[in-house]
């Protein structure tokens, strides 16, 4: 176990070096869509004259340093007093607010390879902005030890495959348009999944959860303490493995899972979320804890290790397959969220955290609606 | 608006190219800058990163309070066989978690800004230079990265040191 401290930062800089060693070999990719493209002034062409924008093809959207690190502030600053609709916003930025997914969408027709070069790539930014934070918590709950290592090897292995066979399957053939929509999609069904979470039936749940554990806590007050705790039985034991049964106990408590389920489980999630250039572990925990019915304990650092694995499957994926990345882009992202991260808890006594919630669900069912409006049916409603 | 940018651009340029200028020998001169810049990346990530820690501070030890609270009470259930209290404080635990999650994105942001901009630099500026040992093959992220996360490295251990000497002398 102590050894993932070092495997695991040294293996992934291995890797990232390695994809970065090899992607100016693969850079040419955009080049030969850029000169396949029809030159011209009309949409879904290039004009050489024109001064180069985003990934340097000329024309493209240049965007404004000023407004790119605005928008990544406002990002910032919902992360950190919402707790979520981060990752929706930096996807609104990057499609809508930029510009990049209007004008990835005009070579739909004219020059296809090129639109796809561009969806791709917004697709690897907003996987750098949304899985950064997984990176950081997996090397704690490592610290922690807090990992159970079969369940993080069999789920990493389903999420290594799922990111591999969602970049595999859909890198340079995805166009902007069906991205748009399948992302219209996602942002309408967590919209609608936070709307029920305000509705009556959706807070009684909640409710009822909580009455259940303050009964619970009130109870154990009550009780003598000073009990001992068996040294033995302190941390993690593994009991036994195979494929298709994985027992352990934890401080004491048995638990046993099915390796193929969470092996199954990471295979569809990491898939869907690469697929989105989502981070994952928003799927991730839900499924550990409501399906192999793990602790929260013992689920949120496995499942931060799961989007680690996903996150950097699908990066080095699209690198190989000649994505082109905006270092520069992304690091003025970056330092945007940090801003909006630092702003966001000096500001959030001033707002009130229901309504705030309220109203991001509301802009995300119009996201949603207007991205699959826009995605599917070609139609456009106003600001999306 | 665009001048002060250019500026800005122009200023930065020359400070991050400056410890490359250090050594006359071209090759000591490019070791010599990538291991200031990393080292520089580090740092500044590092206290960028410590800011946005310092102001969280009260939200995060309130968001980790909270999901410690459900854990224990999930143990505990759990290990009275009360199936649904376990059930329900984990459900309980998993919302705390997210806004953790969510609070960490910003620090993870914070620490890493910097080395993504020295990288952005770097590749615009050895664009199509032949770098030592690796010639046009691959640019100087490949240098850069393995600098960087060693000093993350080293850095995050000298502060467990350091935390850990002033801990000892307090008491």
């Amino acid at each position: 176990m102590k050894n993932w401290k070092w495997t695991l930062p040294v293996g992934l800089m291995a890797i990232v070096a390695i994809a970065l060693w090899f992607e100016p070999a693969f850079a040419d990719k955009l080049s030969d869509a850029i000169a396949k493209a029809p030159q011209g002034t009309e949409p879904g062409q290039i004009d050489p004259s024109k001064p180069a924008g985003f990934l340097g093809i000329p024309g493209s959207p240049v965007v404004n340093p000023i407004l790119a690190f605005c928008w990544a502030v406002w990002v910032g600053w919902i992360f950190s007093t919402v707790g979520a609709f981060g990752g929706v916003m930096a996807g609104v930025g990057h499609m809508s607010v930029f510009g990049f997914g209007t004008y990835a969408g005009s070579f739909k027709k004219t020059a296809p390879d090129l639109g796809k070069i561009v969806t791709d790539s917004i697709k690897a930014s907003n996987q750098f902005l949304v899985g950064l934070s997984a990176a950081i918590s997996s090397f704690n709950y490592l610290k922690m030890k807090r990992l159970v290592v079969p369940l993080a090897v069999t789920l990493g292995l389903g999420s290594l495959l799922g990111a591999w066979l969602a970049q595999e399957l859909s890198a340079g053939k995805l166009d902007f348009k069906s991205y748009q929509g399948y992302f219209g999609l996602f942002v309408l069904l967590l919209g609608g999944w936070l709307l029920y979470e305000t509705t009556p039936a959706g807070q009684a749940k909640k409710q009822t959860a909580k009455k259940a554990a303050k009964a619970f806590e009130d109870a154990a007050k009550k009780q003598a303490s000073g009990e001992s705790v068996d040294p033995t039985k302190i941390g993690l034991h593994i009991n036994h493995f195979s494929i298709s049964k994985c027992a352990f106990t934890f401080y004491g408590v048995p638990f046993q899972f099915n390796p193929l389920i969470p092996f199954l489980g990471g295979i569809v999630i990491s898939a869907v979320a690469a697929f989105l250039g989502v981070g994952g572990g928003f799927l991730l925990v839900p499924f550990l804890t409501s399906v192999t019915q793990l602790p929260m304990y013992l689920a949120a650092g496995t499942s931060a290790l799961a989007v680690l694995v996903s996150m950097v499957t699908s990066i080095i994926t699209l690198l190989m397959k000649g994505t082109p990345i905006e270092w520069h882009f992304i690091g003025l992202e970056m330092l945007g969220i940090a801003v909006g991260s630092f702003v966001g808890p000096m500001t959030s006594k001033y707002f009130s955290d229901v309504w705030l919630k309220r109203l991001f669900i509301v802009l995300s069912l119009y996201v949603g609606i207007g991205y699959l409006l826009a995605g599917f049916f070609n139609y456009k409603i106003p600001g999306v | 608006m665009n001048d002060f940018l250019l500026h800005a651009f122009l200023g930065l340029d020359a400070v991050l190219i400056a410890p490359f200028r250090l050594v006359d020998d071209a090759r000591a001169g490019f070791a010599c800058g990538i291991l200031a810049t990393a080292l520089g990346a580090a740092l500044l990530g590092r206290a960028c990163a410590a800011a946005v820690d310092r102001v969280q501070r009260v939200k995060r030890t309130r968001q980790e309070a909270e999901i410690k609270r459900h854990q224990d009470t999930s143990f505990s259930a759990l290990a009275v066989k009360d199936r649904e209290t376990y059930l329900a404080a984990n459900h309980l635990a998993q919302e705390a978690y997210g806004n953790a999650m969510a609070l960490a994105a910003g620090r993870a942001a914070a620490l890493i800004w910097p080395a993504l901009m020295v990288l952005a630099w770097s590749t615009w500026r050895f664009s199509g230079v032949p770098l030592p040992l690796v010639g046009e093959a691959a640019g100087p992220a490949v240098f850069f990265i393995p600098a960087y996360l060693v000093f993350q490295w080293g850095l995050g251990r000298a502060r467990r040191i350091w935390a850990a000497r002033r801990d000892r002398a307090g008491s």
